[in-house]
């Protein structure tokens, strides 16, 4: 008798088992993928209709209620060009040196550390505040005096200042990529390039840069892509929701995709107009987030495998 | 491995080495008795130095290179015969230093009539040698089998020639210096026989000795 | 201790040297003649300092924080150890290093190669091409990659990999190659092959290996270390150490009773 009931409660145990492992199973994946798909339909069904080549390639008119939402995308092309030169090589040899040169002890070193990190966790619209007062105002406005007698050339929106910004959101981003591609790098390879006479330098451009290539273009795309998705770094400084003609220097206003969403559902006029044109812009937006960081993946899994071939 | 290949080879060159100087002790050993040579005696004893020397070498070859290289198989075979199978050979020369020894203690003898057994057992034994250098080189195991059989028909000259050597001899001397030739040619014989048996170890792994006691 | 004798035949001459981490005094006065074109094994147990004995001769404890050096170490009619006298870079020109896990770079085979003459300026191709072709023939490798020069090393089998290692080394034509354990990371036919190489290498090179492979040692070297607890117990040529050494530790050592 005592045996049988041992031998149920066993039975018991793994069924209880394997239905919770099920359970928990569904759940995610309902929340997760659930959510994730009523989100894309919504997008997608409210605004496949309006995606077509002329949209794509032609200005918007009337109020942004007709046209297409072309110089938006240039202007985004163009920031996201201006974000990463600059923050792309700063990123690197910031890591670089929090990788391979920095004394860990060093107050220097835990300051840049620590920099970084907070960085990466100060709300975006801070940094953009940070962006308008600091590079508009004050460089800008200093130029201006210096060099200009005062006209307003560069103390106001403009590309270079938004992109400026953008790139102190996405600096963090590919430290953090690029200085985990350096450490992955194995020691023994540092090794053999030491015994071979090369110096921490030579190293680190000939050897270390090589290998960890993969991980510094992964976070490079993974910091463009962020550079795309966010709006409150260029809502001061850059961006304008509308302009007649597209961007042709640094100094210039841009339309950009993320703040034209922004603005076309908060401050239109004709706001039933405009919606399917919202849903529209924010597919394309959509759109080429995930296919830059598809792309980082491909990147990422065509050059792993072709090293370990 | 090309390192202990070299080694187990060197030392099998130097047991072929020590063979053939082992022979010719025997060979001039028989002239000496046959012609009662002075002189070739002495130098049958001298050349038993060279090969004491040479036996020394063998051994600290052979324990060098099971230190270092830990040979197995064949060639762990072949290492540990070559100390037994040098230390034969070795003993084949002693036994012929023997034969001069004894032939310099009855030279007053003056000329001896020497059976034609001695003649008979000593061909044999050449011919056992040349077959057993051969199965050492070709590690061929039938010749070494062959060489074993032969020791059966050195048996029987012996028991022959000690008869012959009883009846015809004209003093007690004689005699006893027959019968101890007739012994070292016997043991010569045998350990010629003990050295095949080895060399049938190292080719097939097989032990065959006290098969034919 | 030493029966080596003194002759201009020694291409490193090793004396009361000293070796501290932190404060732990890892190589206690070590004394010791390595002679030219022949291969010395340094054996011992675990943490015996045989690694960092090695390392001490191309200078590589430099990249080690709070190691500390005392003594001589005469290499080519120079103290290497003052860095007044010795260039690090000239010293690691002449004094090779190849490691126990094998670690080519992530290029190309021919890019490995020719890493170090290109870090000494030689930019012509027709020069690299050549140099990569020797160094690979004395590795013992250049048929089996002779035809996939510009792939990358890392698709190499390990036991191939190590020998294009072994030719890294080489290009730069060192006077010394300095191995440590570079078959324990090998199935045993690589190894096999990798210790006839050094055998033949040693005929133009100066070998030191360093491994924890006893039969190894007795295998392929001429002469033989014997570290303990940072300490040289014994030193002699290989054959000696092996049949009848003169100190109870070798001993003990060699006959498994320990590490």
């Amino acid at each position: 008798m005592e045996l049988r009931s041992y031998w149920e409660s066993i039975k018991i145990r793994y069924k209880v088992d394997d239905f919770l492992t099920y359970f928990l199973l569904a759940v995610s994946v309902i929340l997760i993928v659930g959510f994730f798909s009523i989100i894309l339909a919504i997008i997608f069904l409210g605004g496949y209709e309006k995606v077509t080549w002329e949209f794509l390639t032609e200005a918007p008119e009337h109020g942004m209620t007709e046209g297409g939402i072309f110089p938006a995308i240039i202007g985004t092309v163009l920031l996201v060009i201006v974000t990463t030169i600059f923050s792309v090589p700063l990123g690197i040899i910031t890591a670089v040196y929090l990788v391979e040169y920095g004394n860990r002890e060093s107050a220097f070193y835990k300051f840049v550390n620590g920099s970084i990190n907070l960085l990466a966790s100060i709300p975006t619209i801070v940094v953009g505040m940070f962006g308008l007062a600091f590079f508009v105002v004050y460089i800008g406005g200093t130029i201006d005096k210096a060099f200009y007698g005062g006209n307003l050339t560069w103390g106001k929106p403009a590309l270079i200042w938004a992109g400026l910004t953008m790139g102190l959101v996405s600096l963090p981003v590919v430290v953090s990529s690029v200085r985990e591609a350096l450490e992955a790098v194995p020691e023994s390879l540092k090794e053999a390039s030491f015994a071979l006479g090369a110096t921490k330098m030579e190293t680190v451009l000939k050897v270390i840069l090589p290998k960890a290539f993969t991980g510094v273009l992964t976070g490079t795309i993974l910091g463009v892509s962020r550079s795309t998705g966010e709006v409150a770094p260029v809502l001061f400084t850059g961006a304008a929701y509308f302009l007649p003609y597209l961007p042709s220097s640094l100094t210039d206003q841009f339309m950009e995709l993320g703040y034209h969403i922004y603005v076309m559902a908060t401050q239109s006029v004709d706001v039933d107009a405009t919606l399917p044109i919202q849903f529209a812009t924010t597919l394309v937006l959509l759109a080429i987030t995930f296919i830059l960081n598809i792309l980082a993946i491909i990147v990422r899994r065509r050059l792993r495998r072709e090293s370990y071939v | 491995m090309v390192k202990l290949e070299k080694e187990i080879k060197e030392i099998k060159d130097e047991i072929i080495n020590e063979s053939s100087i082992c022979i010719e002790m025997l060979h001039k050993a028989i002239r000496a008795l046959m012609t009662f040579d002075k002189e070739l005696c002495k130098q049958v004893i001298e050349t038993d130095n060279k090969v004491d020397e040479l036996e020394i070498e063998i051994e600290n070859k052979v324990i060098r290179v099971i230190a270092l290289y830990q040979p197995e198989a064949e060639m762990l075979r072949t290492a540990i015969m070559a100390v037994k199978i040098n230390k034969d050979f070795e003993r084949i020369g002693d036994h012929a230093v023997n034969i001069a020894s004894n032939v310099l203690k009855s030279i007053d003898l003056g000329k001896v009539e020497i059976p034609e057994e001695v003649t008979k057992i000593f061909n044999l034994l050449t011919v056992m040698t040349n077959k057993t250098i051969r199965a050492f080189v070709d590690r061929d195991s039938n010749i070494a089998e062959e060489v074993i059989s032969m020791d059966k028909e050195i048996d029987n000259y012996r028991d022959i020639g000690v008869r012959k050597a009883i009846e015809t001899s004209s003093n007690m001397e004689e005699v006893i210096l027959k019968l101890l030739v007739f012994k070292d040619l016997e043991r010569v014989g045998d350990l010629l026989t003990n050295i095949a048996e080895d060399i049938v170890y190292i080719v097939e792994g097989r032990i065959i000795e006290h098969r034919y006691k | 201790m030493s029966s080596v004798s003194k002759g201009s035949n020694k291409a490193i001459v090793v004396r009361n040297l000293n070796f501290y981490y932190e404060s732990a005094n890892a190589l206690k006065n070590i004394n010791m003649e390595i002679e030219k074109n022949v291969v010395t094994a340094l054996i011992g147990p675990s943490g015996c300092g045989k690694t960092t004995l090695l390392r001490v001769f191309n200078k590589m404890y430099k990249f080690v924080d709070k190691a500390r050096v005392e003594g001589e170490v005469i290499f080519e009619g120079k103290n290497i150890l003052d860095d007044n006298s010795v260039d690090d870079f000239e010293l690691r020109s002449r004094v090779g290093m190849v490691f126990q896990k094998p670690n080519p770079f992530y290029q190309s085979i021919y890019e490995n190669v020719a890493f170090g003459p290109r870090l000494r300026g030689i930019r012509k191709k027709s020069v690299l091409d050549e140099i990569v072709e020797k160094s690979l023939r004395a590795a013992g490798v250049w048929d089996e990659v002779k035809d996939r020069l510009h792939k990358p090393a890392t698709s190499l089998s390990g036991g191939q990999q190590q020998r294009v290692c072994i030719a890294r080394a080489l290009a730069v034509e060192p006077e010394v190659i300095l191995m440590d354990e570079p078959t324990s990371a090998l199935d045993p036919i690589s190894s096999a092959k990798i210790e006839e190489l050094i055998v033949e290498l040693s005929k133009n090179y100066t070998v030191v290996i360093v491994t924890h492979n006893m039969q190894q040692a007795s295998r392929i070297s001429d002469y033989t270390g014997f570290l303990l607890m940072g300490e040289l117990v014994e030193f002699d040529k290989t054959e000696k150490i092996f049949t009848s050494p003169s100190d109870k530790r070798t001993e003990d050592y060699i006959t498994g009773r320990f590490g």
